[in-house]
């Protein structure tokens, strides 16, 4: 079935304001990296525009968007770790850099607790955490390692997030100007 | 959306976390965030431990004003000036036929009626589609029947509108005045449910999970898997999608029986036939609720009530505020 629409900029900026800010989460929990999140979500809005012609888009447009944003952020993912190396020193430069003697301690007080919350984690759950924490390893790196599936691992990740948060309960307040701060 | 429990949420907002959520996940997931504000500050919480434990920096929610300039900044580079130009010709001479079409044609209510955007295109081999994308649009079409669409809705002629059929699709909600002919009765489609009319005006609110049919003026008939229901003017009918079931309501004035049967209705589906029905706005505040099967049949009873009687049953808070009365609850019974 053909069908035609007029796709005008006020169509496009309707679709932009419903699904900006869950579009930028999306690209955001890949890239972990606010401006390169954005980045890529406006540069998705000026290609729709230039492709607005193209019906198969406006079929399932909320699918697409989100198809887009994935691909883009693997594809942006994957220029930032063929530099990781470079990234990651300056990282942690400015991360001890930023940090003054005051929220210095409130860092030493947030790790040891966050050490002694890890600790209250069982056993599986607490060596899956500590992979994805420490090591980095994606779902699929940690279930090949531990020789669980990769469902296992969804679990005690779930778990352990959610038991983390109860135990992280007090502190949770003040988290954001913590984090805030390591930026 | 498929319906998860508390314990898949979190799995689910885990896997979003460490980036690993497919496009179908985060949509469903999104979904469910701004479903309430309590999933909201679940996921908000979730969102800080990981970024607190994983030494990352955490999501802040960018400026959408800002971020739609620069946007919009690039659509005006990135438009080619020739095509631009052409557009604009385009532009005029549909405006220079409408208006021809509106003097020639259009009765004098018609020429109330404003085409805000303009279905593409007056062709035999494809379907128009008019969309309400940024505002209320009222529009004539070309059998003279007038159309309000709402907004964000969507109407799909079908590509031998008026030429060899009447039929429409519809979207989201509407109302149409109709004249009828028999050769070629006017056929609006709607999440598999069928409006014929008989001559009359009604209109149609889709919320989903239910939609409305209220006929104001003359009749129309409800066709369902071979089912037919007549609506005469004054009476509502709703159409349970997920069931696939119509219900008949007369207005509180005209009905004998004043009769509402629920039996195994979602408490969602509950507060949009209330809702529509008393014209009050009657909303679900907690999720966990939403799909409550309620079984009770009301007779003769107001909507202060049926409200006090549907506490009783289900367990809920009902909280009445100026404009809205608000359900509240931990789970089924």
């Amino acid at each position: 079935m053909k069908e035609f629409t007029i796709i005008n900029t006020a169509i496009i900026e309707k679709l932009f304001r419903e699904h900006y800010q869950g579009l930028n989460r999306y690209a955001f929990s890949i890239l972990k990296d606010q401006i390169e999140a954005e980045d890529v979500v406006q540069k998705l809005f000026v290609n729709l525009w230039e492709k607005r012609k193209d019906l198969e888009i406006w079929k399932d447009v909320k699918s697409y968007l989100y198809r887009s944003i994935y691909n883009a952020s693997l594809n942006e993912l994957k220029r930032i770790k063929r530099n990781a190396v470079f990234e990651k020193v300056e990282r942690d430069n400015i991360f001890l850099s930023d940090l003054d003697s005051s929220s210095n301690v409130m860092h030493t007080e947030l790790e040891i607790c966050i050490s002694n919350a890890v600790q209250t984690l069982p056993p599986k759950c607490e060596e899956v955490f500590k992979l994805s924490r420490f090591k980095e390893l994606s779902y699929k790196e940690i279930a090949e390692q531990l020789n669980i599936s990769i469902k296992t691992v969804e679990n005690h990740m779930g778990k352990a997030l959610k038991l983390m948060r109860t135990e992280l309960a007090e502190y949770l307040p003040t988290i954001i100007v913590t984090i805030l701060l390591m930026k | 959306m498929m319906v998860r429990n508390k314990e898949e949420i979190e799995i689910l907002i885990g896997i979003f976390l460490k980036g690993e959520a497919t496009p179908q996940q985060a949509i469903e997931l999104e979904d469910w965030r701004l479903e309430s504000q309590e999933n909201g500050q679940l996921f908000y919480q979730l969102e800080k431990v990981f970024s607190l434990t994983h030494k990352i920096p955490i999501f802040i929610q960018p400026n959408v004003d800002k971020a739609w300039g620069n946007v919009e900044n690039n659509f005006k580079i990135n438009t080619p000036k020739k095509r631009y130009k052409y557009l604009l010709y385009a532009a005029a001479a549909v405006l220079v036929i409408f208006f021809l079409y509106n003097g020639l044609y259009n009765s004098k209510e018609a020429s109330k009626n404003e085409i805000v955007e303009i279905p593409l295109i007056d062709s035999t081999d494809v379907n128009r589609v008019i969309l309400a994308s940024n505002a209320i649009k009222s529009f004539t079409l070309e059998d003279q029947s007038i159309v309000n669409l709402e907004l964000g809705s969507k109407l799909i002629l079908d590509k031998n509108f008026n030429k060899k059929n009447r039929i429409v699709e519809l979207d989201g909600s509407g109302k149409f005045t109709v004249i009828h002919n028999d050769s070629k009765p006017f056929i609006l489609k709607v999440s598999g449910l069928e409006v014929y009319d008989i001559g009359t005006v009604f209109s149609i609110k889709n919320t989903r999970d239910t939609i409305k049919v209220t006929v104001e003026e003359g009749e129309v008939e409800l066709r369902l898997n071979g089912n037919i229901i007549a609506v005469k003017a004054g009476d509502s009918a709703f159409y349970l999608v997920s069931k696939q079931i119509i219900s008949l309501y007369k207005t509180p004035e005209e009905r004998k029986d004043h009769t509402f049967v629920f039996d195994g209705t979602t408490l969602k589906e509950v507060a949009s036939i209330l809702s529509s029905f008393y014209n009050r706005k009657i909303e679900i505040m907690d999720a966990k609720i939403a799909e409550c099967p309620l079984s009770v049949t009301f007779k003769n009873e107001n909507l202060a009530t049926i409200l006090d009687i549907i506490k009783e049953l289900m367990d809920v808070k009902i909280i009445h505020k100026s404009e809205t009365i608000g359900i509240y609850g931990k789970g089924c019974n």
